[in-house]
């Protein structure tokens, strides 16, 4: 696997470390960034607040974002990382719980890349996270520096 | 024609007597000249001589006769010129006359008759002629017919049709109709002629009656009108001067002179309405449906539409109107108004209900899987990272809670889904079942590549409804049949449709485990389970939610089994 990161959005402590857990057991060996609400997410993709002073030219091969989180939800975050110049093509999944037509549908609409169900059962959850890290890190091309 | 007029016809017959004498002399003087002629005859030249005397005087009278007659005819044709050369002249004039005419004498004897007397009698003119007048009255009437007339003979007058009587003619075929008659007398030759005109009157009849049954039934409608009409005169501009009974019930007043007497100004409940009412009377002589509130002789006040237009009527203006008492209606509305604010209110609410479960919903998938989600995946991880430090049973514990975990969450899904099928307006469209069916095996076939089971689906099963909804109702009866026959071998599921009294119905048939029919009934229910869970795994919800869209298609769903042989599902859709 490649130097890149990974921007993990999550809220819950053991969501985050099942996360984790299941990245590391698929060998995924990337740093794994972690924000727990969407303020965090937005300073840590432009650089500002707790982030200020990264080198935002340097952005994680991928955010795994959930939908439900403080302050700014998801798809907040995702609307305004589509509407900057410098993140617009910044790869983004949706990894929430929820299965609702509406949210998946306002998704897509945002511009998310992908949208995956985070399934209850770990045998499941370890596959969606392998195949996740493989597909991402490894199989796409980020688009160039623009 | 006996009397009609004797002295042109008198000449004429003369005339042609004395013409005839003389030309009969003619022919005798010559036969008998011809017949002496071989005779010898004393006197023979002296008797041709007579026979010539008599035939030249008879020539020389019948000359005399002739111009005398000319002489009267001329003396005669300049008095009485009318009555001589226009006699066909005047027959024309009396069948062209509008009226039925008849000329009698003193005696009521009808002597002429013209064509429209044959015409509305129905008698031929020589079937008048010589009878009594009577005969045109039906055979009550006669006698009283022969006295009018005897009084009219003693003082006879002429009578236009204008002050005629009416009287009941009768036809040659007894049917009567109402006629007018005027009479004028005349004398001639020293005797009494009455001309008769007579005019049949039954369609001024028929449409007097119809004039006065129209202004009945008008007047009928003004009186039974439910709402107020009435009349106001410009001369008296402060009371009414006509009200329909309608008027005299929304005043409360004993009478309809009650209601005139009463003064308008006190009909109004607000002097600010009178000052209205005056007002817009004086600028536009009209009101159109203006509410105002006025008073009832009772004291009680009430709501009224007033429309009043004016018209001039014999030159004097005045004031027809309508008033409707609008109390009624006025409640009515007033419930409408605050049933509709109550339904209004309820709307919001309801509203505001579904939002709550939707955010309810919305929680409960996202925040209740959580928890599982780390319970099986920590159980997991302990089962992976710690296998060593593990017996059997600790380990046996662990898959249990992690089983506990996934069961909950599939319940999760499944009652969320039951709830979004309740909150889905449905979307009808076209919709392929067997495609739908096949989608749905070819699922089942791809997660269990391990089980054998024929599947016959019908082709081209075409239907209307939710394509999304009949998906996930298909879905729930092949998961059904696929689990129920995993333990059976030569396992098959048969989908298709037949007619059942007029109706097309949808089985799903299969030959697994299949179910008491005792426990029919309960099969629809949520969270009802037939089977133990260890030996078929589910929630008990797939079937109730199966119900509720067929329930949403307007159709209706049920089931047949028999412990071990299989079990069917039928379903119907709204045609």
């Amino acid at each position: 696997m490649n130097s890149k990161t990974i921007l993990l959005v999550e809220d819950n402590p053991d969501d985050e470390l099942l996360t984790l857990d299941a990245l590391k057991a698929n060998h995924v060996g990337n740093a794994v960034i972690v924000a727990r609400n969407g303020v965090e997410a937005l300073d840590y993709m432009f650089g500002t607040g707790k982030f200020s002073g990264r080198d935002v030219t340097d952005q994680p091969a991928v955010v795994l974002l959930d939908l439900k989180l403080p302050k700014i939800d998801g798809l907040e975050v995702l609307h305004l990382i589509r509407a900057d110049e410098r993140t617009k093509f910044q790869p983004v999944v949706i990894l929430t719980s929820s299965n609702e037509d509406e949210d998946r549908i306002r998704g897509y609409k945002l511009g998310a890349n992908s949208y995956v169900r985070k399934p209850v059962d770990f045998d499941e959850f370890l596959k969606a996270a392998g195949q996740l890290g493989l597909y991402w890190l490894l199989l796409n091309q980020p688009p160039p520096h623009y | 024609m006996h009397h009609g007029n004797p002295f042109s016809e008198n000449f004429r017959i003369s005339r042609i007597i004395v013409i005839f004498t003389a030309i009969t002399c003619c022919v005798l003087l010559i036969i008998f000249t011809r017949l002496i002629r071989p005779y010898e005859l004393p006197h023979k030249n002296l008797i041709a001589f007579l026979f010539l005397a008599i035939a030249l005087s008879m020539v020389g009278l019948v000359l005399l006769i002739a111009r005398q007659s000319a002489e009267k005819d001329k003396a005669h044709s300049k008095k009485e010129n009318k009555d001589y050369w226009n006699e066909a002249h005047l027959r024309a004039l009396l069948n062209a006359a509008p009226d039925a005419i008849f000329i009698t004498d003193g005696t009521g004897t009808i002597h002429i008759a013209n064509a429209l007397a044959e015409k509305w009698f129905g008698y031929r003119k020589d079937e008048f002629v010589g009878k009594k007048v009577e005969m045109l009255v039906p055979e009550h009437l006669r006698q009283a017919h022969i006295e009018h007339r005897n009084r009219y003979n003693q003082n006879p007058s002429t009578r236009i049709m204008a002050s005629g009587t009416e009287l009941v003619g009768i036809r040659s075929d007894g049917s009567e109709f109402p006629m007018e008659v005027s009479l004028s007398p005349s004398m001639f030759g020293g005797e009494l002629w009455i001309t008769a005109s007579v005019r049949d009157i039954t369609l001024r009849k028929e449409m007097e009656l119809a004039k006065l049954h129209a202004q009945t039934r008008l007047s009928e409608l003004v009186t039974n009108l439910p709402v107020g009409v009435f009349r106001i005169c410009d001369s008296d501009l402060a009371h009414f001067q006509e009200v329909n009974p309608a008027m005299v019930t929304i005043f409360a007043a004993q009478s309809a002179s009650q209601l005139l007497a009463s003064s308008l100004e006190s009909l109004f409940f607000d002097h600010k309405d009178w000052s209205t009412y005056t007002a817009r009377m004086a600028q536009q002589f009209h009101l159109n449906s203006l509410e105002f509130r006025f008073r009832r002789l009772n004291g009680e006040d009430f709501f009224g539409f007033l429309t009043i237009a004016a018209n001039t009527i014999n030159g004097e203006t005045v004031y027809d109107g309508i008033l409707e008492d609008i109390t009624e209606r006025k409640q009515q509305s007033e419930r409408i108004g605050t049933l509709n604010k109550d339904l209004e209110r309820r709307k919001t609410q309801l509203e505001q209900i579904n939002q709550e479960l939707e955010s309810f919903s919305y929680s409960v998938s996202h925040d209740l899987r959580a928890p599982l989600r780390a319970m099986d995946g920590f159980s997991s991880t302990l089962l992976t990272d710690y296998q060593d430090q593990l017996d059997e049973r600790g380990r046996d514990r662990l898959l249990r809670i992690r089983s506990a975990a996934q069961r909950m969450a599939t319940l999760i899904d499944d009652l969320l889904n039951l709830s979004r099928v309740s909150r889905t307006e449905i979307a009808w469209t076209p919709a392929n079942l067997s495609e739908l069916a096949n989608g749905i095996i070819n699922d089942l076939r791809q997660a269990n590549p391990e089980r054998k089971m024929e599947v016959k689906i019908q082709p081209d099963m075409q239907v209307k409804g939710d394509v999304r909804l009949l998906g996930i109702a298909l879905t729930n009866l092949f998961n059904n049949a696929w689990k129920f026959s995993g333990k059976t071998s030569n396992a098959t599921i048969e989908f298709g449709c037949e007619r059942q009294n007029d109706q097309t119905v949808y089985f799903l048939r299969d030959n697994g485990a299949g179910f008491e029919m005792e426990y029919a009934g309960k099969l629809f229910g949520a969270f009802q389970r037939l089977h133990d869970i260890g030996e078929f795994p589910g929630s008990g919800i797939g079937l109730a939610t199966v119900q509720r869209i067929i329930h949403k298609h307007g159709g209706r769903v049920w089931a047949t089994g028999e412990v071990n042989k299989g079990a069917t599902f039928y379903f119907t859709l709204k045609s």
